[in-house]
């Protein structure tokens, strides 16, 4: 067997900056890497595919827990013939969105809106998100600066001598 | 300098960290319920919509019986758009409370829009009910969508400008009628 390092010993310890990040730098690739290949558009959709995109995110007017893309109810082929014609006309599936929205509410819409208060549902996860991750942070650090910034011996004895104080001092002598 | 934290001293400060969460829950809670509490209610027989107040969208086209219809040419009259269907049930209820209605109200204008519905059956049925209004065939539910209907029977009424005032989800009864012949009369529920 080769000689391997002691388990105490920091796999990366000695290595510097580079060796001691190299994992999250990594790790950071791998996720960036793998979001942006999940993101990208494989091929161009075609009008029907389109037109099912769209009508997934409006709810079906006249029926109950059904997309217009899932239902065959009269108002629901109506919406998909509406949104047909609007990317025929060259509208954007958001100015389709805000015709209907102009008609039936934005209840229509199954995706909530990303300003107002409404805008909160997606902003305060990340924000939920950021702040834990600098919770965390803020605790590693914590945590590190506690075991490495002093002598956990001596803060010991110095709490038993407290607490022994307190309590009146020990049945015995002690140096 | 050394930090060593001690069970001493991290009971009270986790007391005052959960009392602060605790304030934060409870505010947002209360601010919850007071948005909740403090919306409009939906008045008794009229609806919220966005169109209230906005142009009614158009309807053009020729009537189940070969006539011209276009609410653009009734500008100047209250005009009460009814989406109807000869298979529907409160639309049957309805009907004769619309047909005294636009008898008792010549200056008010009734168009029918058939919903989902043949324009034999469509005509068949107000013919049954004495209706003598114009009604409308919409075989693709456009104008329905137009105006956001989700099921028959929803009324709109629509003012001598052509603005939508009124949306009115479900039959018209004595009720509703009141509440038209209110807006008729000048006073409306505004």
């Amino acid at each position: 067997m080769s000689a391997t390092a002691p388990a105490s010993v920091p796999r990366f310890a000695g290595r510097g900056w580079t060796g001691s990040r190299l994992p999250w730098v990594v790790l950071a690739l791998v996720v960036g890497v793998s979001l942006w290949a999940g993101a990208a558009p494989r091929h161009t959709p075609s009008l029907d595919q389109r037109v099912r995109q769209v009508a997934a995110d409006v709810r079906c007017p006249s029926c109950t827990d059904l997309t217009a893309a899932d239902s065959n109810a009269p108002t629901a082929v109506a919406v998909r013939q509406t949104i047909r014609q609007g990317l025929q006309q060259g509208q954007s599936p958001a100015q389709i969105e805000s015709w209907l929205a102009g008609r039936y509410g934005r209840d229509i819409l199954l995706r909530p809106p990303t300003r107002g208060v409404a805008g909160l549902v997606w902003e305060l996860p990340v924000a939920g998100a950021v702040i834990a991750l600098g919770a965390l942070a803020f605790a590693f650090a914590r945590w590190r600066r506690a075991v490495s910034g002093g002598d956990p011996a001596e803060a010991d004895r110095r709490l038993v001598e407290e607490a022994l104080a307190r309590s009146g001092g020990p049945p015995g002598d002690e140096p | 300098m050394s930090e060593v934290t001690t069970p001493v001293e991290s009971t009270p400060r986790r007391g005052r960290t959960l009392r602060i969460v605790a304030v934060v829950v409870g505010v947002i809670a209360a601010a919850f319920i007071a948005v909740l509490a403090t919306r409009q209610p939906t008045e008794v027989g009229q609806a919220a919509s966005p169109l209230l107040g906005q142009p009614a969208p158009q309807i053009d086209g020729a009537s189940l019986d070969g006539q011209p219809v276009s609410l653009a040419s009734l500008q100047g009259h209250y005009v009460l758009v009814n989406f109807f269907a000869s298979w529907c049930g409160p639309c049957h209820t309805e009907l004769p409370n619309l047909v005294a209605l636009a008898r008792a109200h010549p200056d008010l204008k009734v168009i029918g829009v058939a919903f989902n519905d043949s324009s034999t059956s469509a005509s068949g049925f107000l013919a049954s009910g004495g209706a003598e209004w114009p009604a409308v065939a919409d075989p693709d539910e456009h104008i329905a969508l137009s105006y956001g209907v989700r099921a028959p029977p929803e009324s709109y009424l629509v003012d001598p400008e052509g603005m939508v005032v009124a949306k009115i989800i479900g039959g018209i009864d004595q009720t509703r009628v009141r509440s038209i012949e209110d807006y008729l009369s000048g006073g409306g529920s505004r």
